[in-house]
Order: C-alpha cells, then sequence, then structure tokens
C-alpha cells in the first residue's frame, strides 16, 4: 500500500447531513442518517445588463443567494429524525442544517452550516421504489438574541 | 468540539441538575430517543457534566454572606463602605 497517497475525489455518499436540535450558541448535532441526494446552491443572482453599445448582453452580480434540498428516505414506524423536520417546516421554525465531507468527529471534515427553513416537501410513492421525500430548505433571516445574523458559514469536524 | 453522546445520557444528566439555563439545553439535547447518538458541543457538556457532579456550581450557588452585608449596608442611609 503506498502510505503517503491519498485518495481526492469522494462520493455522495461519503458525505453527512445534520441538523441542530438544540441551540446557535451551543449546537447539538443529529445525523440525518436516510438523507441523499443533497444539492446546494449558493452564489450570486446575475442580472443583465445592456445597452445601445454593447456588443453583447453582459451581467453583473446580484444579491447572492443559498438554498438546496435533499431527499429523505421514509421509514415505516417511528422515526424522530424526519419528524423533527416535519415540526420545523409546520411551525415555520429556523432549523440549522450542516453538511460535511465526513463524519463530524473527525479534526478533517469540512463543509457548511446555515440556518434554513423549509419548503413544500414533496412525497413520492411508485411501484418497486421507496417512498422518497424531497424536502426543499432556503436561507432563514436568523438573528441571534443580541441581534447578529447568523449566516451560511463553514463546519468542521472535531476529533474528540 | 463535539462529542458524541446518546439523547438518554443527555436527558439524565438534566435529571440531575438544578433548574437553569444548562438543564434546558440538555433537555433540548436530549429530547428524542434515548439510544440516538448525537453530537454535541464539548465544552457546554463539560459544564453540565461539572455541575452534576458539583451542584454547587456558580449558577446553582446561593447568594453569599459577604454579599448580603454589603447591600444591607449600601441600603442604609448615612453608611459609606
Amino acid at each position: 500500500m503506498a502510505s503517503d497517497l491519498s485518495r481526492g475525489a469522494y462520493s455522495g455518499k461519503e458525505t453527512y447531513l445534520y441538523y441542530n436540535s438544540a441551540t446557535h450558541a451551543s449546537q447539538t448535532w443529529t445525523e440525518i442518517v436516510r438523507a441523499r441526494n443533497v444539492q446546494i446552491n449558493r452564489g450570486p443572482n446575475l442580472s443583465e445588463i445592456e445597452f445601445h453599445g454593447a456588443s453583447e448582453t453582459a451581467n453583473i452580480p446580484g444579491y447572492k443567494r443559498f438554498s438546496g434540498s435533499f431527499e429523505y428516505v421514509r421509514k415505516q414506524g417511528t422515526d424522530s429524525v424526519y419528524s423533527a423536520l416535519e415540526t420545523a417546516r409546520d411551525a415555520g421554525d429556523i432549523i440549522e442544517l450542516g453538511h460535511l465531507n465526513g463524519p463530524i468527529t473527525d479534526g478533517d471534515s469540512t463543509g457548511w452550516q446555515c440556518p434554513v427553513l423549509l419548503g413544500e416537501f414533496s412525497e413520492t410513492a411508485n411501484g418497486n421504489d421507496g417512498v422518497v421525500v424531497t424536502i426543499p430548505f432556503a436561507k432563514a433571516d436568523a438573528y441571534t438574541s443580541a441581534g447578529a445574523s447568523v449566516d451560511f458559514d463553514a463546519l468542521t469536524g472535531t476529533t474528540p | 468540539m463535539f462529542d458524541a453522546i446518546t439523547r438518554g445520557e443527555l436527558a439524565d444528566l438534566a435529571e440531575q441538575m438544578p433548574k437553569g439555563a444548562l438543564r434546558d439545553w440538555c433537555d433540548q439535547s436530549g429530547a428524542g430517543p434515548r439510544s440516538q447518538v448525537v453530537y454535541a458541543n464539548s465544552e457546554m457538556l463539560s459544564r453540565c457534566r461539572q455541575a452534576v457532579s458539583s451542584p454547587k456550581t456558580d449558577e446553582s450557588k446561593p447568594e453569599s454572606k459577604e454579599w448580603k452585608v454589603s447591600k444591607t449596608l449600601k441600603d442604609k442611609p448615612g453608611t459609606s463602605l
């Protein structure tokens, strides 16, 4: 084995999605084990600029956005994680999501965290396929009690 | 920064703690199936464990005698500290 070599690419299967079940100040992350196909969109909206003398339509950056979705494979019986997601959706509560390229207990894991609102769940039950819910989310307008805004941020794992 | 712990252990910690912000945090973090593993803020967790092992923490300690005396003197007209 070439012990001085390491793999570069990683698969979606190797990533970990979490939600914070405590406070923003002192987070307690719970893994969303039955999640898959996490997709995020982040960056500025581009606004088209056109004027008489321009040879082509050009663009300028607008407000930045953060939104995305993930799929959740439903489980029969009690599912506390899905219940927590449904509760947050129905109450319009802000929920913090975190996504890492490794376990949160690994100091090398890196990713993002963001306070989000969950949108309209879309559930598909079709033939032989497992029942899957698509859960969209978008950055929430979130503030701490001290008045500081909480935005998209880096999240890293830690080795206990 | 994050320690793995079951919700059951967090709920047990909460039960042994005096009322306050630490207990509220433990309660919140421990809500759910007892066997479910979560990753809790290490600093808060150690504060909770300390609060249980030595219940006389700053949060639970009653007002000290020294402070009570000072307050009494201060409230008394014509008395300076």
